[in-house]
């Protein structure tokens, strides 16, 4: 019997549970892409990503006996993502997740491309904008980012990242609000075109 | 800012800049693990505890087996025995009789049941255990000996059942057709004898070691009823009885006994009441004329 599109996402985690196969392909076409997007962003390099998103999803698939929608079904999800971040950092020795400096940093995001200094014609500054906005994030301290992608790609409340990383919600708030002052900085210069081609 | 700290316009962007997906054959093989696993699951959990409920009905079977086992067969054999063990009474009528066969008398003994007789060698025969113990005892009041002979029976019934010698009875009656009550003894419990007097008509013909005759004939009389409750003590399981209980029993073996004196009498058999009547003033001694109605009172041995 087919899953309901419709079903929340814990129902077709019990569903799946029980060993309906069907509702996974539901689960799964639903947070596919902001898993692996948010372990691309974090791992920034595709086949660690590949590596680390068929982790994810494996470790699920073990773990689903001991589920309990005690908590959304995002949040659950997304930690396993967190931990086999972490578990990625320290295999690689570059586990610098929790030392959000946020002054560090400026630096990084004051060397991004200024849209004013390149001056392409329109459709290549749209086409640029995703690049930039992704470096604009990738340039973000490891916390910051974290709680960027956390919030764009999994849906996350404050309270969820705030649960979901150990921090503290006001934390987390310090940190969405640094980043998203940085990104707008970053992407003052190109107002007109978001609401152009991509608001 | 809103209180998630969002901005619509740099959602909007990055949903517009952030597209990646995972390979296809990445999500292949996601779904297909995750197929198998629900496709295993179910049947792997079953496999895993199929046993549980198995190996807990084997555990139970294992224990009543055991217990059954382990369950001594007195538990169950006493009342049987005690329903159908020959009892003085029985003993006294294989003594009895020759004399009721050569009078041939209506109150001719009828043979015990089958089940009477196979489970007869179970209890000890009254005359051997009189043998074993009877060194070493005393003549035992009448009555003291019948007091453990009621406790005995009161260990073996419900109080409100009816009394084993009255079971017995119903059973010979059965088996009978309507033999007299003092012939119906064989049935009874093993209890004080009633009639230890009867010993001197089993020595005129009948088996010494089978009655408590031969031991009646050496030992003093006031010693008779004390055979069988010593046989009584050695195999007995003795528990203390109600004194209620014990005084009925009493009542009714004397009671029988002046039946039986009567009966012998109304049959013409005066030697035999006699002897009877003898044997029922040597074992109650001095209690005895108080015991005895009045017209068997008067008349002496």
């Amino acid at each position: 019997m087919p899953a309901p599109a419709a079903a929340s996402d814990e129902d077709l985690m019990l569903a799946y549970v029980a060993g309906d196969a069907a509702a996974f392909d539901v689960l799964y076409d639903r947070h596919r892409g902001g898993i692996y997007r948010y372990l691309l962003r974090q791992a920034r390099h595709a086949g660690i990503a590949d590596e680390l998103f068929q982790d994810v999803w494996m470790n699920l698939i073990r773990a689903r006996a001991s589920y309990a929608p005690t908590a959304k079904f995002t949040t659950w999800l997304y930690r396993l993502a967190h931990n086999r971040l972490i578990d990625h950092y320290r295999a690689s020795g570059h586990l610098k997740l929790v030392s959000a400096n946020d002054e560090a940093h400026a630096d990084a995001v004051a060397r991004l491309p200024s849209p004013r200094e390149d001056e392409p014609h329109a459709r290549a500054e749209r086409r640029e904008l995703g690049e930039r906005l992704r470096a604009a994030v990738a340039a973000l301290p490891p916390a910051q980012r974290e709680a960027f992608l956390l919030q764009q790609e999994g849906g996350l409340s404050l309270a969820e990242i705030a649960e979901l990383t150990g921090a503290g919600a006001e934390t987390v708030k310090s940190r969405l609000r640094y980043a998203l002052a940085k990104l707008r900085e970053t992407l003052g210069d190109l107002d007109g075109q978001w609401r152009e081609g991509l608001g | 800012m809103n209180e998630n700290e969002r901005d619509p316009r740099l959602d909007a962007a990055w949903s517009a800049a952030s597209r990646e997906q995972p390979p296809p054959a990445l999500d292949a093989a996601i779904r297909a693990a995750a197929r198998r696993a629900a496709d295993s699951g179910p049947r792997g959990k079953r496999s895993k505890h199929w046993w549980y409920p198995v190996a807990a009905a084997a555990t139970v079977a294992l224990f009543a087996v055991g217990i059954a086992q382990l369950t001594p067969p007195e538990r169950v054999a006493p009342a049987a025995v005690s329903d159908t063990a020959p009892a003085p009474g029985e003993l006294r009528q294989d003594s009895v009789a020759p004399a009721a066969e050569a009078a041939s008398a209506p109150s001719a003994a009828p043979s015990p049941p089958p089940m009477q007789r196979r489970y007869a060698p179970e209890e000890p025969a009254p005359a051997t255990a009189a043998k074993v113990t009877g060194e070493h005892s005393r003549p035992a009041p009448a009555m003291a000996g019948k007091k453990t002979a009621g406790a005995s029976d009161a260990k073996r019934r419900p109080p409100e059942g009816p009394a084993p010698q009255d079971r017995a009875a119903a059973e010979a009656a059965g088996a009978g057709q309507g033999a007299p009550s003092a012939l119906r003894a064989p049935a009874a419990p093993p209890s004080s004898n009633p009639f230890p007097a009867a010993a001197p008509a089993a020595q005129s013909g009948r088996d010494e070691n089978l009655g408590t005759g031969s031991l009646n004939a050496t030992a003093p009389p006031a010693a008779a009823p004390a055979a069988p409750m010593a046989s009584r003590a050695a195999v007995a399981r003795a528990a203390p009885a109600s004194d209620a209980l014990t005084q009925t029993a009493a009542e009714r073996r004397v009671e029988e006994w002046i039946k039986r004196i009567r009966d012998l009498k109304n049959a013409g058999r005066q030697d035999d009441a006699a002897k009877e009547l003898a044997a029922f003033r040597s074992a109650y001694g001095a209690q005895a004329d108080a015991l005895l109605p009045a017209d068997l009172r008067s008349s002496k041995p």
